[in-house]
Formats: C-alpha cells, structure tokens, sequence
C-alpha cells in the first residue's frame, strides 16, 4: 500500500505541475496576451504597458517558471480588473462553489444510489424502464435548459424560490438540482451496472442459498462492493461539476468561481483566468488521486 | 460443416445483416432514435422547404407574436417570432443545421486525434503508452466549458473556432477507448499471424486492427457528436459560441431568457430541440451498442 501510496501521488504531482503549464500556455491561444489584455479599444501603447507590466516581453518558459514559483508562494498574480491580488479574491468564490458542489454531489448520490439499486434488483422490470429512462434524458438534457425550466417552474408560475443571488440556502436549492441531475445520470448507470454484476457474483448466491435474507444480502454484502467504482466516478463527477457551475453559477447569478469565470473570460482578466484553470484541474487532480488511494485501501486488488 | 461455420463467422454475411437489421427493428429506444434523428435530419436539410421566412429578416412591427397554442397568434408565424421580429420557425431549421454540423465536424476532429493517440499507446506500448495515457489523464483534469471559452473568447468567436477548440477537447473517450481495444487485439493470434506474414505494422493497424474496433469506435462517435452539440450550445448560451446572427440553439435559449416572465416559449422550444437531438443521437448510440455487442450492455 505504501508503494503504490507514493507511485500515486508522485504521479499526481507530475500531473499538476503538466496542467499548471497548459493553464499558463492557454492565453496565447489569442496570438498576443498583451494585445488581448489592453482590450478592443487599447492602442498599441497599452499593449507595450500590459507587456512590461504582465512580463509577456519574457520567453515564455521563464514567465512560466515565475509564475508557477509565485503560486506555489500563494500569489497567483495580480487581477487588473479588481485592482486586487488574484488569490484574495479566488479565496470567497471557491468557498461559494464548492458548497454548491458539495450540496449537487450530495444530491445526485441520494437520487442515483436508491435508483441505480433498485433497477438493479428489479432488473427489467418498469422500475428499471423508468430509471433508464431517467439516466438517458439527464445525459440529454442541456443544464442551461433545465436550470430555466426550474425558473419558469418554481419562480415564475409558482413563486416559491429567488431566481437569483447567493445570499441564503434557498438560493441555493435550484444550482443544486441543476447541477446534481448533470452529474446523475453517470452515477445511476455505473451503480446499476456495478449492482447487477455484484448480485450475480458467487458470494452471492452462496449468502441467499445460506439463508440470509434478501434485504441483508442486498445491502450489507452487495452494496459495499458495488459502491467502490461510484466512489471514484463521484471524484471525478465534481471535478466536472466545477467546470459546469460556471454555466449554472451565470444563470442563477450565484457569486462563485464559475461567474467569476465567465465574467474575467469577458473582461479579457487573463491571470484571474490562469489562476480558475488552475484551480478547477488541480482539484480535480487531487480528489482523483484521494478517490483512487481510497478504492486501494478498500480493495487490495486496485493496488496495480 | 466448414461451409456452415464459415457462414456464421463472416461478418459481412447478408444473413448475418439481416439478422442485424431485425434486431435493430425490434430495439424499440433506438428506432424512436433513429425515426428523431432522422427527422432533425431531413428538417435541416430542407430547411428552406419548411421555413417560409428568412431567418434573419427582422421584423420589428411583428415582435413576439405567440406560436399557434397560444392566443393572438398568426398564422404566417407558425412557431411565433422572437424579440426582433424573426421567425422562430426559421431560425429553428436552420439552426439544426449549425447544430448537426459542428457536432459532426467537432466529432470528426476529436476521432481522428483520439484514435491516433490510442493506436499509438495500445501498439507501441512502453514509455509512448505512457507518454499518452499522461496526456489523456491531463486533458481529462482541464475544465472542458472553462478552457472552451477563454480560447473561443481570446481567439475571437467564429464557427471554425469552435469545432476545433471542441475537437481539440472531447478527444479522451475515443483515445481511451482505442488504447484499450488494440491493446487487447495487439497479441491476438489473427494479428501475429500477420506480422509473421511479413505485414508492416501499417498495414496490420489498418487491415487487421481497425476493422475489428470500427464497432466500438462508432458507438462513441455517436454519443461524442451528442456530446459536441450540448457544449456549442452551451458556449452559445453563455455568448461566446456561434457569432450571431448565425441560429443556434444555444444562444436562441439566452435570448429567451430575457423574456422568462412573459413569453417562455422562446425557451421551452428552442431547449426541446435541443434536447430532443441530444436525446435522439444518444438513444441511436446505446442502441448501436446493444446491437452490436450484445454482451457489452450495461
């Protein structure tokens, strides 16, 4: 275990410091960071300023290095929009999306586990009809779609939920039926999937033949094995989720890292922009590299 | 006896695809699928046959008038008109072909460089399988909305742009799964006899590998063209996606947004399109693969 502990986790450093450099690198994709940063109505002055200013006039290799030894410091630039250091204002709106991911992931496990478990036990059955009906049309429902059905529905024809802001829980309630039904649908088909092989496992049908009721073989010996994969899935479900608060963070105007994203791509804010990138793969890089040290400590055989 | 064998394993066999032809037909999710699909198709396609109107001719004295369910609405706007007048019929059509098509150019771009990648880690195996498989876990890492808009934003929006920032992203299934596959074909014994033959190891990617995966690799085209669509959209939605006034989905669902109080058909429809395609492509996919490869269900 101590082996693959180190093999693990020295392959998610590489992997941090590789995404640290596609973060950096993304903003040439304009050509020129400087001329993009100086905005549509910048002169080529402006630009020459933002050059000196941001470093661009560096080989990007050494502006790279700087940058990245600046953020292992804890400074991830300085943000000219806010006038303000990057890192203080990433602090407050990270906390504000990971509590709408944490509550999205909450709630997609509570409605794919029960559902996954009970297609599986059921197999073939209208249940499993109506579960698998549930996983494809959550696959095809595009979020932004559904977060402004949920509008129309529960803020326009009945008022009961605020459309917008992130000021108390019920702000909340919307982002996360959103953004939990986008990661659903995955979640229900691997516990399904994951259930139904698990049930016809040998220890199984030893358990049922041994006379052990159904309900007890279902939940304390089958259910254990078959959460293990959902377990990973779930890591990396959030990573995603991230990604996708930025669209369910603009609809309902929740004051988190995804707006924050959506606004500084708008504004042209290039290092906000490097420091999201960062942070969005690095934690996703981490909850992987935990979900797979979890799965080997649970399950020997996963120590490849 | 050999003649009768031989039948069974010839893929190409006309009873081996009528066999497969009666199963399709009984599939009944993915003939729902393929009857959707096929009718976004043919709407696309003869789009102006349908559209009576231009979908950018803005008529300003004919502003949001209701589709036909609803009161006060006129005939000569079957769907109603959106904000500037336009007809949402119109823009609707068309906009099922800027849909379909960068699906399906985002699907090729993404196949083409997942299918090369896996085919190089799954054959050569070693520090090049390493090398690869480092590559996907880190494209896997990057926020795929996140990174899609800075560069749409910063490169400037335009309908290449797009396909390739999205092929240039929803690469990892295909590369994932073509390492996996060749990696198991690489020691078959059909494969060794060919290299044994003297078959460079082009020829046997090509005329002994590839065709053995071709199934596989088109269930994820399927489900990656879905795939491709959704994200457009949602770029679309958020502005920076297809420039206006090209129709897309997307963007047709943000411009409804201002109007959710009072005229929320101009984003139930759009969205339903939308999600009907998505749904009708992803039906025809998980049906392929029930067709194809019975065993690999769930």
């Amino acid at each position: 275990m101590g082996r693959y502990a180190l093999k693990r986790v020295v392959s998610a450093l590489l992997l941090a410091l590789f995404v640290s450099f596609l973060s950096y690198v993304l903003v040439y994709a304009a050509g020129d960071p400087a001329v993009a940063m100086a905005g549509e109505s910048g002169t080529a002055a402006d630009a020459e300023r933002m050059r000196a200013a941001y470093g661009f006039d560096q080989p990007i290799y050494a502006q790279y290095l700087h940058w990245v030894w600046s953020a292992l410091h804890g400074n991830l630039g300085h943000s000219l929009y806010f006038d303000q250091p990057v890192s203080s204002i990433l602090l407050g709106r990270l906390g504000i999306t990971m509590t709408l991911g944490l509550s999205a992931i909450v709630f997609a496990l509570v409605l794919s586990l029960p559902l996954g478990i009970a297609a599986a036990r059921w197999q073939a059955s209208a249940i499993d009809q109506l579960v698998r009906a549930v996983a494809v049309g959550g696959q095809a429902m595009p979020s932004f779609w559904l977060a402004l059905l949920l509008v129309i529905w529960l803020s326009v024809t009945y008022p009961i939920l605020p459309t917008s802001g992130s000021e108390s829980w019920r702000h909340f309630v919307m982002p996360t039926i959103t953004l939990g039904f986008f990661a659903a649908p995955a979640l229900i088909r691997l516990t399904r999937s994951g259930m139904i092989q698990v049930l016809d496992a040998d220890y199984i049908r030893t358990a049922r033949a041994m006379g052990i009721p159904g309900r007890r073989v279902l939940f304390r010996y089958a259910l254990r094995n078959a959460v293990i994969p959902v377990v990973s899935l779930s890591a990396s479900q959030f990573g995603y989720m991230l990604a996708g608060s930025v669209v369910v963070e603009t609809v309902f105007a929740i004051h988190g890292a995804g707006l924050l994203a959506s606004e500084s791509i708008k504004r042209a804010d290039l290092p906000t922009i490097q420091a999201l990138v960062l942070c969005f793969s690095l934690i996703y890089v981490v909850l992987t590299a935990a979900a797979d040290l979890v799965n080997a400590w649970l399950d020997p055989r996963m120590r490849g | 006896m050999s003649l009768l064998s031989r039948e069974r394993t010839d893929k190409n066999h006309p009873s081996n695809l009528v066999r497969r032809l009666r199963r399709s037909a009984r599939h009944t999710s993915f003939m729902l699928g393929v009857l959707i699909l096929a009718a976004i198709v043919v709407m696309a396609v003869a789009a102006p046959l349908i559209a009576h109107h231009d979908p950018y001719d803005q008529d300003l004295a004919n502003r949001l008038s209701p589709p036909f369910w609803l009161d006060g609405a006129d005939p000569d706007h079957w769907l109603g008109t959106d904000q500037l007048g336009r007809d949402l019929l119109a823009r609707l059509v068309y906009g099922a072909r800027v849909s379909l098509g960068i699906g399906f150019a985002a699907m090729l771009m993404s196949a083409m460089i997942g299918i090369t990648l896996g085919t190089l880690a799954g054959y050569f195996g070693g520090w090049v399988d390493v090398a690869i498989s480092f590559l996907i876990t880190a494209r896997l890492a990057l926020p795929v909305i996140l990174v899609a808009l800075a560069v749409v934003a910063l490169a400037g929006a335009s309908l290449g742009i797009v396909i390739l920032v999205l092929g240039g992203l929803i690469w990892d299934r295909f590369a994932l799964v073509t390492r996996a596959s060749v990696q198991q074909l690489r020691n078959a014994e059909f494969v060794t006899a060919a290299s044994l033959q003297g078959l460079s190891p082009l020829q046997i990617l090509f005329e002994e590998i590839l065709p053995n995966i071709v199934n596989s690799l088109i269930v994820i085209a399927t489900l990656e063209v879905g795939a491709a669509i959704i994200f457009e959209a949602a770029l679309s939605f958020l502005g920076l996606g297809v420039p206006p006034p090209l129709p897309s989905w997307g963007r047709m669902v943000a411009e409804g947004g201002s109007e959710i109080m009072f005229n929320s058909w101009l984003i139930t429809i759009p969205g339903a399109m939308l999600f009907l395609l998505v749904l009708a492509i992803n039906l025809v996919g998980d049906g392929l693969r029930d067709i194809v490869s019975p065993d690999a269900r769930n």
